[in-house]
């Protein structure tokens, strides 16, 4: 009597089905005869050659069998295959873009459809399920970072140049940088000034008791307000104050654009950054400012020597997520005129433009999670050996 | 201790009638901005009573919200219990991953998906509704010790009387903190909602914008700020009244 | 020299210390005990201004503690604490070196100075300089906190109830090895603890405080011997003939040998290897005897001269013996000592 096959990975399963939805019901590709026009699905096996198919099917057949069946232990050829699977799906993508619009009329345009996306995720899953599963040995890395240098690589080579998004970038590159250069200012100044003002009244608040409650009182309410309510509040009262003291226009500011933007988002930037400075400080524990102080050490000492170092890792993850929450808030100040990336993605919005809107959205979610990432190694960096 | 008193009855009483009044009566918004702004023509928003706004606007934030939080605590209980445990490292490497993509990006890529209007806010603001609260439950029922669980099981009590009677009271105020962060960026998200023709208090925000009214601006502006301070107090005091005291 | 003259302390108006007046000599140890609230710790810290005076006045080596700024005297002596203190951030060679930083010594002579401490506390550079403190056992974290205390080389060592958290073995272990080292570095030293036995074993004087004031100051022989009142002498407990044994030493009441005693016989002349015989400043459970080469009787354990008299009636005790051989350092048989002779102490 046959045995029903025992599943070993659920979430290899999960994986491997969510991969394999690629086949149906989800679009491969869309096309459309021009930028704005409503698209038209192609399955996979309308948009890809049967090799790439095929491959495909083979390939996550293999996982969904390797999810009921063989060893518990991963080896490391095991994933070669999945750590370079989403380089290749992409190189097929561009290729399938380009082949397609050889065909078609010259505005049409291709862009990635759920199915891709939907398989990069499951890419994404596979990863991590086929990882936690591996021996510890550095060499099962190396698939990994094969697999980052070969998707870094179809993304740099122009492979993927017939894809709309990207086309979308190649007509507007001029302004795409320039916007790209005033988001990282517009987030870097912001989060610059309330650094300034954050970590000096996080320490504040850190030694006097009696203003801690107020002042987080004040800053969560700040927080609380929705971010284009922020800049909404702020454009008229400036307005009317720039009116009022002709200096201040002489000096640039303006009632809408750069001035409430920065405004707004330093307001943003303090929670985070004064709650993390107060934390940081706050988990110093007692024993060692008595320590440090029994030792003689005076205030300034104390605090580069014993409280700074100690308090760094804290300070610094809250300056990660004050960054991380003002590149996203920076494209909300795109409708104020401050400029960014937001322009493409309210643009976009405005002439249903499709791959417009990418070209916003998609760089903002790349750049917060590349903030993002830089932070994590800053704060590895910070935090010395001794309290990791 | 005055302080405390007076901002409790600001938000028991005051705010709230505020509010009220401000989203009632046109004729209060009249007084107060007619005074900064003597030349304007439109002094309030006309084009929908600022009280639908305000239905629209708690409708998109109450639908996703009350989906994310089943789904979200659901997901959360599922990937703590050993059944599902399995999917603990990619949950939650797929939730920290997530909740640096800043919502305004989101809800942009939802619409090349879905297409305008109310759905693809709803479905935008119900996935990034869910990362919070995913993260809270998973945090507070994993920081409920071993030894807890270890007393619970020798007492006797089964697997669901130790989650419902044990877990979850101890892990309540992580989950509401959890709820309640996803429902202060959800109403801020929905207010970009306007942006995609969502309706609600973005509305006479982006309008103002779009036709250099600043008192539409006000009025969209301090509404929804408004609106975001009242719920998030109100969830405060649910929150510090579920919770059992011995968590205070 | 420490001199505390009159000395005051109020908490708003909760007295913490009251006229309080003690000098500690040079190169004297001196412990501070009395009950949980006594006001030990506060004297304490009002000698380094980690808590300032009310009233009266502290002279450190003939200067008012006030003439300094706080940290320039706090400086100029080591302070050990309960909680240790050392800084996680830190290896061990840079928690040494913080003092020596601050004094602005240069690189190599703040490292050596490291070096020879960690020697000086039988922990080889080599292995613990890079370590970091959370790689430590309780005993050697504390080790380390009083090298530190003790980097800057300065003359007066202040101790706030240094080894009360550890467990009793290295708790023992580490008191042996202070002794040791205040034994060669003669400084002078406040020690706080609550511990009774842990201040008789070490201090030269004891202060015994209750409610804020001092009631006793003297010598631990004189203390035991005549407490003052009924206060001190509950607070030293039932057992202050005992205690008082564990400040004398084997060799202060023992009978020499003379010539070729017949008790010796069990282990005369033979060369009892050191490993086999117990050895009083090892640990208790490596007792082990020497096997007599008759093998009729058990000679019984040898003593050293150098451990305390109560480790030896506990030992006579244990073994039901009268009496008992004693060696020296080097091993060789010295003389015995009998159970009678501690009565006579």
């Amino acid at each position: 009597m046959p045995v029903l096959p025992r599943l070993r990975s659920k979430v290899l399963f999960l994986g491997s089905i969510l991969g394999l939805t690629v086949l149906w019901p989800f679009a491969f590709l869309i096309f459309r005869a021009n930028r704005i026009a409503p698209g038209e699905g192609l399955s996979l096996f309308q948009a890809v050659p049967w090799p790439a198919w095929l491959g495909l099917i083979l390939f996550w057949g293999y996982f969904l069998l390797r999810s009921f069946a063989g060893s518990e232990r991963i080896r490391t050829l095991e994933l070669v295959p999945a750590a370079l699977a989403p380089s290749c799906l992409l190189f097929i993508v561009g290729e399938s873009a380009t082949e397609i619009l050889s065909q078609a009329q010259p505005y049409a345009r291709v862009s990635m459809g759920p199915g891709v996306w939907i398989s990069l995720i499951a890419f994404f899953i596979l990863l991590v399920a086929l990882y936690s599963r591996t021996g510890s040995g550095r060499g099962v890395y190396i698939p990994l970072g094969v697999g980052a240098a070969l998707a870094l690589w179809v993304l740099a080579s122009g492979q993927l140049k017939d894809l709309s998004l990207v086309t979308e970038l190649i007509q507007r590159r001029e302004r795409f940088v320039s916007e790209l250069v005033n988001h990282l200012w517009i987030t870097g100044l912001s989060v610059g000034l309330s650094t300034l003002a954050g970590v000096p009244l996080g320490f504040i608040v850190f030694r006097r008791a009696w203003l801690r409650d107020k002042t987080f009182y004040i800053l969560n309410i700040v927080q609380t307000i929705p971010s284009l309510a922020l800049f909404g509040l702020l454009i008229a009262p400036l307005a009317m104050l720039i009116t009022a003291v002709p200096l201040l226009k002489e000096l640039g500011l303006r009632g809408i654009g750069w001035t409430p933007a920065i405004i707004a988002l330093t307001l943003y930037a303090m929670l985070p950054i004064v709650r993390n400075t107060y934390a940081g400080f706050a988990a110093v524990e007692p024993e060692l400012a008595e320590a440090g102080r029994g030792m003689g050490m005076n205030r300034v000492q104390l605090l580069f020597l014993v409280e700074l170092p100690r308090a760094l890792p804290i300070l610094l993850s809250g300056l990660r997520i004050a960054c991380v929450q003002n590149v996203g808030n920076t494209a909300v100040a795109a409708l104020i005129g401050a400029g960014g990336l937001g322009v493409f993605i309210f643009q976009g919005l405005g002439q249903s433009a499709l791959d417009l809107i990418m070209l916003g959205a998609v760089p903002t979610i790349l750049l917060a999670v590349g903030v993002d990432a830089l932070f994590q190694l800053l704060i590895r960096l910070a935090t010395p050996r001794g309290l990791r | 201790m005055s302080v405390k008193q007076a901002q409790s009855l600001g938000k028991l009483i005051l705010l709230p009638a505020l509010f009220g009044l401000l989203i009632s009566s046109t004729s209060v918004w009249e007084i107060l901005l007619r005074p900064a702004f003597p030349h304007l023509e439109n002094l309030v928003y006309s084009r929908a009573p600022l009280w639908e706004l305000v239905v629209q606007h708690a409708n998109m934030v109450a639908v996703s919200s009350t989906l994310a939080t089943l789904v979200g605590t659901g997901l959360g209980v599922f990937v703590t219990r050993s059944r599902g445990r399995e999917f603990l490292p990619v949950v939650n490497s797929l939730v920290s991953m997530g909740q640096t993509f800043p919502p305004v990006a989101v809800l942009a890529v939802s619409v090349p998906m879905v297409g305008f209007g109310y759905k693809p806010t709803i479905i935008a603001l119900f996935l990034y509704g869910l990362l919070p609260i995913v993260r809270n439950t998973i945090s507070g029922l994993e920081s409920v010790g071993p030894e807890i669980h270890e007393a619970a099981q020798g007492m006797g009590l089964t697997a669901v009387q130790t989650l419902f009677r044990v877990e979850v009271p101890l892990a309540l105020h992580v989950i509401m903190a959890g709820i309640r962060t996803s429902v202060v960026i959800n109403i801020g998200t929905a207010t970009i909602g306007a942006t995609i023709g969502a309706g609600g208090l973005g509305v006479p925000i982006i309008a103002g914008l779009n036709s250099d009214n600043p008192a539409f601006i006000l009025q969209g502006a301090v509404l929804s700020g408004l609106f975001a301070i009242l719920v998030d107090a109100g969830m405060n005091r649910a929150e510090r009244g579920a919770v059992p005291s011995a968590q205070e | 020299m420490i001199e505390l003259q009159q000395v005051n302390k109020f908490f708003g108006d909760t007295p913490a210390v009251l006229d309080f007046s003690l000098v500690v000599e040079e190169g004297e140890l001196c412990c501070l005990i009395g009950p949980s609230g006594c006001g030990k710790t506060t004297t304490l810290k009002m000698i380094n201004r980690m808590i300032e005076t009310t009233s009266g006045s502290i002279r450190v080596g003939g200067r008012g503690i006030t003439e300094l700024k706080p940290h320039e005297l706090r400086r100029s002596m080591g302070y050990v604490i309960q909680s240790i203190g050392l800084f996680p951030h830190m290896t061990v060679m840079e928690n040494i070196c913080v003092v020596p930083r601050l004094f602005k010594w240069e690189r190599g002579r703040a490292k050596s100075r490291a070096m020879e401490l960690l020697e000086l506390f039988d922990m080889p550079p080599d292995r613990f300089k890079d370590k970091y403190p959370r790689e430590l056992s309780g005993g050697q974290a504390q080790r380390i906190g009083v090298a530190r205390a003790l980097a800057g080389d300065p003359d007066i060592l202040l101790m706030d109830e240094p080894f009360g958290a550890l467990d009793p073995i290295s708790r023992a272990n580490l008191q042996r090895q202070f002794l040791r080292i205040q034994s060669e570095l003669h400084k002078t030293v406040v020690f706080v603890t609550h511990d009774v036995d842990e201040a008789v074993r070490l201090a030269s004087r004891i202060g015994l405080m209750q409610d804020g004031r001092i009631v006793q100051a003297d010598s631990p022989e004189r203390m035991l011997s005549l407490p003052r009142n009924d206060f001190v002498e509950r607070f030293i407990g039932s057992e202050r003939s005992l205690k008082r044994l564990s400040r004398l030493r084997v060799q202060d009441a023992m009978r020499a040998a003379s010539g070729s005693d017949s008790s010796f016989r069990g282990v005369e002349g033979s060369d009892v290897p050191a490993s086999d015989c117990f050895s009083a400043s090892g640990n208790p459970n490596a007792i082990s005897s020497p096997h007599g080469k008759s093998g009729e009787e058990d000679p019984g354990p040898v003593l050293d001269s150098g451990s305390d008299l109560r480790l030896a009636l506990a030992l006579l005790l244990q073994h039901g013996r009268q009496r008992l051989p004693v060696r020296d350092e080097n091993g060789r048989i010295q003389g015995e000592l009998r159970l009678l002779d501690l009565l006579g102490v």
